[in-house]
């Protein structure tokens, strides 16, 4: 079996806040194999993004992992020193974010922000930075790069600034981005020129993303892999065809029942009823006991162990545990 | 452009408007200001002669475009007191304070933008308490009591400095530096204080802005980041609390000198208002307003200009 | 976090407290004649007798301090009530009727603002000359502008809320809209600015005192004695001292109070 670019063992995360800690990600293993794209979806508050800021070390000043074992191609990231790790940082390991306005400095020109890159984690000159900064903005879809290199953010519609963000993300060529809801604040048009982007350097560039998002058709049209997140914990996951075809979950089940769908046109689009518990409501048990229409009464007294379904499709439910279908 | 012909015609207006408040202030100088000025018991011919000199037999709407008209052609009116024009004795008293708020203007960023920066990066619960209370001290304590304070500590004790007394640039620059040093000091330490506050405020609130984690996820250094992204952003709303300071210093010098005895302007406004040199206090009161007026006038054309956002948006 | 940030806030409660107290009591008691002079006894240093020392013509500092917060609370207060008053009907009318209203009073206020420092009142001194009452006039005239923003913000502000111009729809009053909608919203922001104003008008009133423009004998007065204790800076600098710890601490508490209210402003907003 192939060596992961990151694998994940057994992480908590807890928030310090003003009235004690309290866990927001609990016992969160996986792994990023070279050349693949893993989608993360879940609702908002089910710690998609803590989970990447983990893996990247910018958690928040109140937040901290406080078990388990980050490993980048068998480095223990935890045991790393913050110099060693801002090595990392922007050349093996990247990020796109969701916002690219507020993403990018608006007093710094976006030729600056890019090369900036290259000047952190290279030891190239400064005209071959901007040769390399402008191709690369050529390959994110940026026609005018010379033109537009000077130029500030604001400058630029919200379609160009994301290729800016992902310029950013690309340039030191990382062995993994991590994309946090990257189109979700676009317009529709562009959202669809940005997941091309993403769907060519896929194929042109070899390099592994996770991709966060809670839209199905983004997560299928380019991920090969998927980790379904509720409240803090990784419910479901497996590869994409699997999970959309036969969802174990009760929560995978309502997400996907919830996407819109061209043929149900006009009926009544379905919602899981209820929301995410926040950190301080959380409980012992299954946190999805509470919304879960197929609720048994183990679920509110203890987390499920995780079940081999089929191949890598693993989930976390009572349903499936040995023993659970006899008392039913 | 357009901003700039707003800025430009509201700066006038507001000059025409301040040149208002003044004259209409001075006409209500309670009684006759020929015996005010000369006092009770004059000779009767004497406040006949003043009271010409100071157009008191025309209208007071003729009074003000004369003055108007003079102050366009650089006629800021005659003192009584020296028997000069107003704009020869300004001339001797400009440098002494504008040499006083230069200093005090470039103490005040020195001392305030690195320990804004300091005091940024070591934010404990208790510390800040501890600069917030500190930080207000600076605002509360009176300047001229502070000069005091100075003198008796640098001046009196350690010898350091003088503490009263001027020495022009061009005849010894570091006796010059000297005797300007304390004064302006106690000048800035109001506005340094102020500095410290405000930077540290725009810097914790820029290090929560979703660019600083793209310089972080870059792989960039604390300091880099600092400096490099932090600052820069910090820095722009630094600029519009410029005018402030700068109209603070002004403020300020006007008692300063008096506690050192420097003859600049706050100086020689306090002795006109004692020797009744009417014509004298109404042109420099006029002088300082406008002064602070055009240096507001420029700080905000400054700011748009070095923030890429207004600059570049045609 | 709550709690931290409070501390400032009541440290400026009980700075405040204390020296009302202070005031207070001098009113009714002093430790020796604030006026009595004792030829053989002057510039002496702290002592039993003396806690703080004696003045150049040998009368007891404390008691002059005491005497002297009367005239900062008489000259705080009424300077703010004046700055208070007109600051307000400037800033209700321009706010309430916009348009030329509006442009006028916001144009006179901003000239107002190029006075730097107490330059506006000193030459208001200038033309009426000095006294208290005088310097209480000057320092309120001083204190209006940034009354006038505060109002006029507040009623431009809450003009357009929805639930205001439902009352007009519904037919209600102006007066009535002012009262219960547009006054309760104002006084917050209104406090922290009569702390500010106070705070300003006893450090100006201490400055103009000092440079004999203000507050006149027999007044007592902190900025005055500080004028006076100037040529024995060396010989008896506990008599600057004091007297400026004195104008530090009440302009101090204020500030604190102000930042501390508007700390609370901020937590409800």
């Amino acid at each position: 079996m192939q060596t992961p670019i990151l694998s994940i063992e057994n992480m908590d995360v807890s928030f310090q806040l003003s009235d004690g800690k309290y866990k927001a990600l609990e016992d969160i293993s996986f792994s990023v194999f070279p050349d693949e794209v893993v989608g993360i979806v879940g609702e908002s508050g089910c710690g998609k993004s803590l989970t990447s800021q983990a893996i990247l070390g910018i958690l928040p000043k109140n937040a901290q992992v406080d078990h388990g074992e980050i490993a980048y191609k068998n480095n223990n990231l935890l045991e790393m020193k913050e110099n060693d790790w801002q090595e990392i940082r922007g050349s093996a390991l990247s990020m796109i974010f969701q916002e690219p306005m507020t993403a990018l400095n608006p007093l710094l020109t976006v030729g600056k922000q890019i090369s900036e890159v290259l000047k952190k984690h290279t030891n190239l000159s400064k005209k071959t930075r901007k040769q390399k900064t402008i191709s690369m903005m050529k390959e994110v879809g940026l026609s005018r790069a010379e033109e537009l290199y000077n130029s500030y953010p604001h400058q630029l519609s919200g379609g160009m600034q994301q290729r800016i963000v992902i310029a950013i993300a690309l340039i030191a060529e990382p062995d993994l981005i991590i994309a946090d809801e990257p189109t979700t604040a676009l317009d529709v048009t562009i959202q669809a020129q940005i997941l091309e982007l993403f769907r060519k350097l896929k194929q042109y560039r070899k390099t592994s993303i996770i991709f966060i998002s809670h839209d199905w058709g983004v997560i299928r049209h380019i991920c090969d892999r998927v980790l379904v997140m509720y409240a803090g914990r990784i419910v479901e996951q497996g590869s994409v065809t699997e999970i959309i075809s036969n969802p174990k979950h009760p929560y995978t089940k309502g997400l996907i029942q919830s996407i819109p769908d061209h043929q149900k046109k006009g009926e009544e689009l379905y919602t899981i009823a209820g929301k995410v518990p926040s950190l301080k409501e959380r409980k012992g048990g299954c946190p999805f006991a509470d919304r879960c229409s197929s609720r048994l009464d183990i679920c509110k007294q203890q987390f499920p162990e995780s079940v081999v379904m089929e191949g890598t499709h693993t989930v976390k439910c009572h349903l499936y545990l040995k023993g659970a279908v006899e008392t039913l | 452009m357009r901003y700039f012909l707003y800025k430009l015609s509201s700066f006038f207006i507001t000059i025409v408007l301040v040149s208002m408040i003044i004259f209409f202030v001075f006409q209500l100088l309670p009684g006759n200001p020929a015996h005010i000025i000369l006092g009770m018991d004059a000779d009767p011919a004497q406040v006949a002669q003043l009271e010409k000199q100071l157009g008191l037999d025309r209208s007071p709407v003729e009074r003000y475009a004369d003055w108007v008209r003079g102050l366009l052609q650089g006629d800021l009116g005659e003192s009584l007191r020296y028997q000069l024009p107003v704009s020869d004795i300004l001339t001797d008293r400009i440098p002494v304070t504008s040499s006083l708020a230069i200093l005090s203007l470039i103490i005040t960023l020195l001392i305030g933008i690195p320990l804004g920066i300091f005091i940024a990066r070591s934010d404990g619960k208790w510390m800040s308490v501890f600069l917030n209370i500190v930080t207000q001290l600076g605002i509360s304590i009176p300047p001229f009591w502070f000069g005091f304070m100075l003198i008796l500590v640098f001046g009196v004790t350690l010898q350091l400095f003088p503490t009263y007394g001027y020495v022009p640039w061009s005849e010894d620059f570091f006796g010059a530096f000297q005797s300007f040093f304390l004064p302006s000091l106690a000048i800035a330490i109001g506005n340094i204080a102020i500095v410290i506050r405000y930077l540290r405020n725009t810097i914790l609130d820029q290090a929560k802005m979703d660019y600083v984690r793209t310089a972080r996820v870059k792989g960039l250094k604390e300091r880099t980041i600092l400096y490099g992204h932090i600052l820069r952003n910090s820095l722009i709303p630094v600029l519009t609390i410029m005018g402030l300071l700068v109209a603070d210093t002004l403020g300020g010098s006007i008692i300063i000198e008096n506690v050192f005895s420097l003859p600049g302007l706050g100086n020689l406004l306090i002795q006109s208002i004692t020797s009744r040199d009417f014509p004298l206090v109404q042109s420099m009161v006029l002088y300082i307003a406008i002064l602070v007026l055009f240096i507001n006038f420029i700080v905000d054309l400054l700011y748009k200009l070095v923030d890429p956002r207004i600059r570049l948006k045609g | 976090m709550a709690k931290e940030k409070s501390i400032p806030f009541y440290i400026g409660i009980g700075i405040v407290s204390f020296l009302l107290v202070v005031m207070l009591i001098s009113i009714f008691y002093t430790p020796h004649d604030p006026n009595a002079m004792d030829s053989t006894n002057r510039l002496a240093a702290p002592s039993l007798e003396h806690p703080f020392g004696t003045d150049n013509f040998g009368r007891d500092i404390l008691s002059r301090v005491m005497e002297g917060s009367q005239t900062a609370f008489i000259i705080g207060i009424s300077a703010v009530s004046i700055g208070l008053i007109i600051g307000f009907i400037l800033g209700a009318s321009a706010g309430y009727f916009g348009g030329w209203v509006d442009e006028i009073i916001s144009r006179f206020i901003d000239a107002m603002l190029a006075f730097p420092g107490i330059l506006l009142a000193i030459m208001l001194i200038a033309v009426f000359s000095t006294g208290m009452t005088n310097t209480i006039i000057a320092l309120g005239i001083m204190s209006i502008p940034s009354f006038a923003r505060i109002t006029r913000s507040s009623f431009m502000q809450y003009k357009k809320y929805d639930f205001v111009k439902a009352s007009i729809a519904k037919g209600a009053g102006s007066i009535r809209i002012i009262f219960h909608h547009i006054l309760p919203n104002a006084i917050s922001p209104t406090l922290v600015a009569v702390a500010l104003s106070f705070s300003g008008a006893i450090l100006s009133e201490s400055g103009l005192s000092y440079l004999g423009l203000g507050v006149q004998p027999p007044d007592p007065s902190w900025g005055r004695m500080l004028k006076e204790a100037q040529p024995y800076i060396t010989s008896a600098p506990w008599y600057v001292f004091i007297t400026g710890v004195a104008i530090t601490l009440l302009v101090l508490g204020f500030n604190l109070l102000a930042d501390g209210l508007r700390d609370k402003q901020d937590k409800k907003a």
